[in-house]
């Protein structure tokens, strides 16, 4: 199953975004297609939430997110997010 | 001594263990910004110092003087065991937070203040000598205001009391701070000395030979043992003793918190408080409460 139709996955993901980077928000607040990064996304997270959130990631799934352009397409949102950690 | 006077002291004490969040909630009460990606230590050190300006309003060139005895020493252990025991790489956060500057940073950017900003640590002995240097920063004309505060964690409290047989209280976490400038006006109370001594036998004759009168209270650091406090009070015969460390707890910033605290409680009064480390270097500091 994609990432993106794993329910279980995606709320996973939004819990561990919500806790490794500290933010005062619920995890459900977060919704699937919501952008993660930049002065448009409501969660504002930056370069260093997304080295943060590639360590949490590599420690706990053991897979490593290769260079900083792959990590700005991956975490787009929580949807392009899960989709990478289970393609299929 | 050119004076520094003391405008405004706070002190901010919790039991060990307390939860971030807490501390955070707590800040909420002096300050609108949310704070991320600070650990413990930065939350101690920030609601100590804002708790202490409350409504001060200070100028820009404000100069902050964290002293410390163990800063962010629990964010440097926690990442070298991602290092070493998980093999991880270090996560960003807790890394940048290893550095010692932090706290007084987020401190000093919370606050707007853009002056000095001078992270201290001299075992046993770290407000003295954060006090010291602002002393000399004051008579140089260096700074002109100074938020001078002491921070420490309980959880790591402990190993500084090694040595103290005998002597155990309770740990806290403690952030006590005090809003000092040369200017008398407005001010409730002013340092009247800070003096250090290369053993206990100089400091001892420095006390009995002073010409002026005894102070009204006096107040020994962690490391003066029961023995030493009791022949130090036959040659002061203070009126009263303020065993802080005894009544409020022990962190390793208790000289901070203790004499921030006697600001507050003790109108009208004069403080001599004495301290040493390890090595037998003693430090005095006397204030005097208008």
């Amino acid at each position: 199953m994609k990432g993106s139709l794993d329910a279980r996955l995606k709320m996973e993901l939004k819990k561990l975004i919500v806790d490794e980077c500290d933010i005062t928000a619920n995890p459900e607040e977060i919704g699937d297609e919501d952008l993660l990064f930049g002065s448009e996304s409501r969660l504002g997270l930056d370069s260093i939430d997304a080295l943060q959130i590639s360590i949490a990631i590599q420690n706990k799934y053991n897979i490593i997110i290769t260079d900083s352009k792959e990590t700005r397409r991956v975490m787009k949102s929580i949807n392009t997010f899960a989709d990478f950690l289970q393609p299929e | 001594m050119n004076e520094m006077y003391i405008h405004s002291a706070s002190t901010f004490i919790a039991e060990a263990h307390t939860d971030t969040n807490y501390l955070k909630e707590e800040i909420r009460r002096y300050t609108k910004e949310n704070f991320r990606r600070v650990n413990k230590f930065i939350l101690l050190t920030i609601l100590g110092a804002r708790q202490c300006i409350n409504t001060h309003a200070l100028d820009a060139d404000t100069a902050i003087y964290l002293t410390t005895e163990h800063g962010n020493l629990g964010e440097t252990a926690d990442v070298l065991d991602e290092i070493y025991e998980v093999n991880s790489l270090p996560k960003p956060f807790g890394f940048i937070n290893t550095m010692s500057s932090t706290a007084a940073f987020y401190l000093a950017q919370n606050l707007g203040v853009r002056g000095r900003n001078i992270t201290v640590s001299s075992q046993h002995l770290s407000f003295e000598r954060g006090l010291e240097l602002l002393k000399v920063d004051f008579a140089g004309g260096v700074e002109r205001s100074a938020l001078i505060g002491g921070v420490d964690e309980a959880s790591l409290s402990e190993a500084s009391l090694e040595g103290c047989a005998g002597r155990s209280w309770r740990m806290i976490d403690g952030s006590g701070w005090l809003y000092v400038t040369p200017e008398r006006e407005g001010a409730g109370g002013a340092f009247t000395e800070i003096r250090s001594f290369r053993d206990g036998p100089s400091c001892v004759r420095w006390m009995s030979e002073r010409e002026i009168s005894a102070a009204d209270v006096v107040a020994f650091g962690a490391r003066i043992g029961d023995e030493e406090a009791a022949s130090l009070r036959d040659i002061l015969q203070p009126a009263a003793e303020f065993d802080y460390l005894r009544e409020y707890g022990y962190s390793g910033s208790a000289t901070a918190c203790g004499i921030s605290m006697f600001v507050k409680l003790y109108q009208g009064k004069t403080l001599l408080h004495i301290n040493r480390d390890q090595r037998g270097n003693y430090a005095v500091i006397e204030l005097q409460q208008f």
